[in-house]
């Protein structure tokens, strides 16, 4: 089985959200004929006064929301339970369609395309696209 | 709705606390694009001349450019308009960052603020949903502490804040409006404007579509820039702040472009900054969908993160005559906080000791403050008095030029203004530099000016050749004329140059794309041909040179129309006097620099004003009005007896 992995190096990131805009834009219903960072299956977290910058993937969907929770402080700054989370979930209105919340967004790697087009457009290499074989 | 615009705008009375949705008239985006386009239109019909900066029938009109918001790199730029506190006349400031992009998500390309608010207020708009709330609680607090705070109050992390600090509440003209731990809309007070109107910030949020007519094409032209930013963006980034190269060339004109000499240890300046930075950088950030990386934030053990650009690493340094990069990143967030223009803070900072060396001022008028060079607790303090208004730094407020007038005794001799706006401290004996801000519709060349601001003219000392070549050069590549001239001392052509550069800047300003890849430098990652592709492919309507620059020139025809009406005339287009009078010493006489030759000048001033169809007192002629569709402003000018 392929197995398709987006390594994202935080510490690289430039916050300027390329990577939402051009998801979206992808995921169009007629290819690149909008743009609107709301739609993305990828979200920057930022906290520009901490220096705290780390891009997030869409990952599965969940009805529920979880009882497991964490807390990450960095640099003696303690960020929300959600902040860093993957999943569209009740909680929050992130990774859904904003026009039909009951459409969760996930991140599908661009499907055939060469290269995740987040990937593609990440310039300060942010993010990196890694493919490796394992059995399945 | 058009492609590519929103075609919403947001009409905001503060006097009356109401906020009203209007659907904007097509032909208004047909003939002025977006951003500073749409701002004087609006200010034309709206604003009469004789209306005061400070009044309630001043006007503050943010719009975002065309292809803000779209995928188009950098395409994250938006206008602010309003009359100025400073200059006196109309000026726009642009800022990047995030805010106008998400303007355009909101589902809006303009608001215009009108009346005064009885009360501080912010403006909130979410979509569909817009509102005036009340800020009462958030006047007096510096502007990241308000972003935050309103970002808590609103439960959203991704609201975009613009905001005013106390140098904006206190109408301070360099006041500037805030965004990000940055960007800032600066240069002529639009932050007084703000605090004027009890206005402490505006808050946007925004999910909806932003869309493109031929997307396919759209894409292919985003490809050719995004190509083209991989080989150019490491090297802007080296040059400003990662290897202090410029800040050696900048620091040796000395203060404020004068002949005064800096002290020596500024010899090692590129060393110091290379050393800092390489101890304190952490990132270089971005603004929206921009694949450069202008930004710096330095890890300060103290102040925690700050996030310097360009020129602001050297703005304080000169003035304070002081090589203490740690200074620098002090007083620039200082300078964040407050909501301060670092270049007029620092030139003003520079004024008041020049005042006070020669005995103009004394501790009397200072509070007992000595006014010294290399002294750091000298900026600090000025900093703050001038953001709140005390003693010396309420005479500071107004400007130098104002503050000259009223202490007397000689102050204006060290006075260093452009139509009241105070310079930066580049050297204005490089022809090129000192034209290309002359005539400049806000006398100032760094966001909103003409081609790129360098002593040596296009090619800033690079390998022009080697731009060219590779497809790189700002400027059309069979510019032979031009593009090989050392404009640090030449003269022939100027006129022709800054006409190209004035019309590409001004359509970047109306697109929404940031200038600093668009043609600030010679080497440039979106050429004026992608621009057209991008515009073109937006819109659906196919947009040439000619059309483009037509509608360019017609914006910049009806700004000067406008102030024109407020007296502004050929004799404004100048630099400080001394530029003309004064020898030129030390590392500028090396570099071959001369004093400027005032006929030469108004040579290339004749040329240009002609280009531009403007008579020789800078009057746009009744002909060139009719012919860019302007025929209702030549009207206006020859009711008044002005054409």
């Amino acid at each position: 089985m392929k197995i398709k992995t987006i390594r994202i190096d935080a510490s690289k990131c430039t916050g300027c959200r390329a990577c939402e805009m051009i998801c979206s834009a992808f995921h169009a219903e007629q290819k690149y004929s909008i743009a609107n960072p709301k739609r993305a299956r990828i979200n920057v977290f930022k906290d520009e006064e901490n220096d705290v910058y780390v891009p997030v993937l869409a990952g599965p969907y969940t009805d529920v929301e979880c009882l497991g929770r964490n807390t990450v402080t960095i640099n003696d700054k303690e960020y929300g339970e959600c902040s860093f989370c993957r999943a569209s979930c009740p909680t929050r209105v992130l990774f859904k369609e904003p026009d039909a919340p009951e459409i969760a967004l996930k991140c599908d790697m661009c499907g055939d395309e060469p290269l995740p087009m987040c990937v593609k457009w990440c310039m300060a290499g942010a993010l990196t696209y890694v493919e490796r074989e394992e059995a399945s | 709705m058009a492609y590519g615009w929103m075609g919403s705008g947001l009409e905001v009375d503060l006097t009356a606390g109401t906020v009203e949705k209007k659907s904007a008239d097509p032909k208004l985006y047909e003939s002025y694009l977006g951003g500073k386009g749409i701002n004087i239109k609006l200010f034309w019909d709206r604003v009469s001349p004789e209306v005061e900066p400070f009044s309630p029938e001043n006007l503050l009109i943010i719009s975002a450019g065309l292809l803000t918001g779209t995928p188009a790199p950098a395409g994250n730029h938006g206008c602010i308009s309003y009359k100025s506190p400073l200059t006196k006349f109309f000026a726009s400031s642009s800022i990047g960052g995030f805010w106008p992009a998400e303007l355009r998500h909101a589902g809006y390309d303009t608001v215009v603020f009108s009346g005064k608010s009885p009360r501080p207020v912010y403006l909130w708009i979410n979509n569909d949903q817009a509102e005036l709330r009340d800020a009462a609680h958030l006047w007096g607090k510096d502007t990241k502490e308000t972003q935050s705070l309103i970002q808590k109050e609103l439960k959203n992390d991704k609201v975009q804040v613009l905001c005013i600090g106390s140098a904006g509440e206190n109408m301070n003209t360099a006041a500037t409006i805030q965004h990000g731990s940055t960007h800032s809309a600066s240069r002529g007070g639009p932050g007084a404007i703000m605090g004027d109107k009890n206005l402490k910030a505006v808050a946007v949020f925004g999910t909806k579509d932003v869309s493109i007519a031929r997307p396919a094409e759209f894409m292919k032209f985003c490809d050719i820039i995004m190509e083209k930013s991989e080989s150019l963006r490491n090297y802007y980034s080296k040059k400003t702040h990662r290897t202090g190269e410029f800040a050696q060339e900048f620091m040796n004109w000395g203060v404020f472009g004068n002949v005064d000499k800096m002290p020596a240890d500024f010899e090692h300046i590129e060393a110091r900054q290379t050393e800092f930075v390489s101890k304190y950088l952490v990132r270089e950030p971005a603004c929206y969908n921009c694949p450069f990386k202008c930004l710096a934030t330095i890890a300060h053990p103290d102040v925690g993160p700050v996030t310097l650009k360009c020129t602001s690493w050297w703005s304080f340094m000169c003035a304070s005559k002081l090589l203490d990069l740690d200074f620098s990143v002090r007083c620039l967030d200082m300078c964040f906080r407050y909501g301060l223009d670092h270049l007029s803070a620092a030139n003003r900072i520079a004024f008041a000791i020049a005042l006070y060396q020669n005995g103009i001022l004394t501790k009397e008028d200072t509070d007992g403050l000595v006014l010294e060079y290399g002294n750091p607790e000298v900026a600090y303090a000025l900093i703050e008095k001038m953001a709140r208004r005390e003693g010396i730094g309420d005479i500071l407020a107004d400007s130098v030029a104002e503050a000259a007038r009223r202490i007397g005794k000689g102050a204006e001799k060290y006075a260093f203004h452009i139509k009241n706006l105070e310079i930066k401290f580049h050297s204005y004996f490089s022809p090129y530099f000192a034209f290309t801000t002359a005539i400049g519709d806000r006398a100032d060349t760094n966001c909103a000016g003409t081609g790129s601001m360098t002593p040596e003219g296009i090619s800033f000392g690079m390998p022009i050749h080697e731009y060219v070549q590779r497809g790189f050069s700002p400027f059309p590549d069979d510019w032979e004329k031009f593009l090989y001239v050392d404009y640090s001392v030449n003269y022939e052509g100027l006129a022709e140059v800054a006409y190209y550069g004035e019309n590409l800047k001004t359509l970047t300003d109306l697109l929404g794309i940031c200038w600093n890849p668009s043609g600030f430098w010679p080497f440039t990652a979106i050429k004026l041909d992608s621009m057209l592709g991008l515009l073109s492919s937006a819109t659906g309507t196919d947009f040439d040179e000619a059309q483009a620059f037509k509608i360019a020139a017609r914006v910049r025809g009806l700004i000067q129309a406008y102030n024109v009406r407020l007296g502004l005339r050929r004799k404004d287009d100048t630099v400080p006097e001394k530029f003309f009078q004064q020898e030129v010493v030390g590392y500028q006489k090396k570099k071959g620099l001369k004093k400027l030759d005032h006929d030469k000048f108004e040579e290339q001033l004749d040329k240009h004003y002609q280009m531009k169809g403007w008579n020789n007192d800078a009057i746009p002629t009744a002909e060139t009005l009719d012919k860019l569709g302007l025929s209702y402003v030549r009207q206006d000018l020859e009711k008044r007896g002005i054409l």
